[in-house]
């Protein structure tokens, strides 16, 4: 078995790169939609798409894993990424886009990101550390999105739409080479802690536990708010009188903080039962909330909110796909974290969506900032009854 | 001391949050990516 230090730092890696990439396209709009002749709407479906692929692969992607290991499922993943990048360079029509940046990147996405590197993480690592190991790699995907979005904006600038694109398709490629670092093969990893089981018999299972469905629920308002507000919040500064560059820091303070969160969260699963820290994260998230409003909108007031919602996150991430392994064991980790995971991206495509549905029609975003307060009461509230116990199979005789 | 260290740990990451927080001035972006790119070309 390899070392699991190897395997964490290589998981980690490729979500720096993967998740850092990811988040970088939003600056491609301006040249893109002008260099292709294509409206904003048109651009913003690409990334549409690509969220959405993101979720509904993910299920599929990660019981790819399960069976035939993280290291080809992430080598592949890359290659399609890289294929998509270097496509989005090339093609001249919103429909190539819609293929490259949206289809290919989205499945690209599943393979390349949380739930198919933790699934290989959480089978070198003893349950005991596992937080540890998840909040480090959680870490390394919100280091990537405070790195690489300026970096990307450095090279948009230097080089133009295009070459740019090829230079984060060259940045992505290295996931090629970290895949060797989570190759493994699952069933022999798994089967010396674990009683076997088909995939079938683990989804039964999972739909048969209540605790599963109320992850789900948790993790839909995690997807709502993360989305509502690195979607919206910039616009919302700006509406209220503050500047741009008010909003661009307010994103990067959520960078930031966001590192250091995903970590000590993760770790804090180590020593605190994990669905009470969740609880914690999402009634906190509401608190937050909650005081930026009541409190006199100014820059500091905007930039102390940006600090202490980043700090909470992407915090939810080590914590949720530990509880799922927790609960049902790591040999279906990434096909049942997975499942979960496309509950995250729809409570996004609502939280980015239906913000701005109701902004059109009310013309405020009081709507969404009420939803987002009622949504985190709600998430705290359902992890409390999750029964977190290792579930007991019987072992094969 | 080393019960608190996987806390303390993310201190180690002050310095990349420096460069990160540099970055995120476009300015300064500028200026150190056309400096690789140079170097590179």
């Amino acid at each position: 078995m390899k070392r699991p230090w190897i395997v964490i730092a290589c998981a980690a890696f490729i979500v720096t790169l993967a998740m850092g990439v990811r988040q970088a396209f939003g600056l491609f709009l301006p040249q893109m939609s002008v260099s292709l002749g294509i409206g904003r709407e048109s651009f913003g479906l690409a990334i549409a798409i690509s969220n959405l692929m993101f979720g509904l692969a993910q299920p599929f992607v990660g019981a790819l894993a399960d069976r035939h290991g993280a290291g080809r499922v992430v080598f592949l993943g890359t290659l399609l990424y890289v294929a998509g990048l270097a496509g989005a360079a090339w093609v001249g029509s919103a429909l190539g886009l819609h293929l490259t940046l949206g289809f290919m990147v989205g499945i690209a996405l599943a393979g390349t990101t949380f739930v198919v590197v933790l699934g290989a993480v959480g089978r070198v690592v003893p349950a005991e550390r596992r937080g540890l190991a998840f909040g480090i790699v959680t870490a390394g995907g919100s280091l990537g999105q405070f790195l690489v979005v300026p970096a990307a904006a450095g090279l948009l600038d230097g080089l133009g739409y295009r070459l740019a694109l090829i230079v984060l398709a060259g940045l992505v490629a290295l996931c090629a080479v970290l895949a060797l670092g989570v190759a493994g093969r699952p069933n022999s990893a798994a089967a010396g802690d674990e009683p076997d089981q088909s995939l079938g018999e683990a989804l039964a299972e999972a739909a048969g536990h209540g605790g599963f469905w109320l992850l789900n629920a948790g993790f839909f308002v995690c997807g709502f708010h993360i989305a509502f507000i690195a979607t919206h919040f910039p616009a919302y500064l700006s509406d209220k009188g503050l500047g741009l560059e008010i909003g661009a820091s307010a994103l990067a303070l959520v960078g930031l903080f966001n590192i250091f969160g995903s970590y000590l969260f993760g770790l804090s699963g180590d020593f605190w039962r994990q669905k009470y820290v969740l609880s914690g994260i999402y009634a906190a998230r509401g608190l937050v909330i909650a005081l930026f409003l009541l409190a006199p909108l100014s820059a500091f007031s905007a930039l102390a909110f940006a600090a202490a919602l980043g700090f909470l996150w992407l915090g939810t991430v080590p914590l949720t796909s530990g509880l799922v392994g927790r609960i049902f064991g790591i040999r279906y980790l990434s096909t049942l974290y997975g499942i979960v995971f496309l509950s995250h991206q729809v409570g996004s495509f609502f939280g980015a969506w239906a913000a701005g549905y109701f902004y059109d029609r009310n013309g405020s975003y009081d709507w969404a900032w009420g939803a987002s307060i009622l949504l985190a009461l709600f998430a705290a509230l359902v992890h409390l009854p999750i029964r977190d116990a290792a579930l007991a199979r019987p072992r094969p005789a | 001391m080393k019960r608190a260290l996987p806390w303390l740990a993310p201190l180690a990451l002050l310095p990349v949050a420096a460069l990160g927080l540099w970055l995120w001035q476009s300015q300064a972006t500028r200026i150190w990516l056309s400096g690789i790119i140079a170097a590179c070309f």
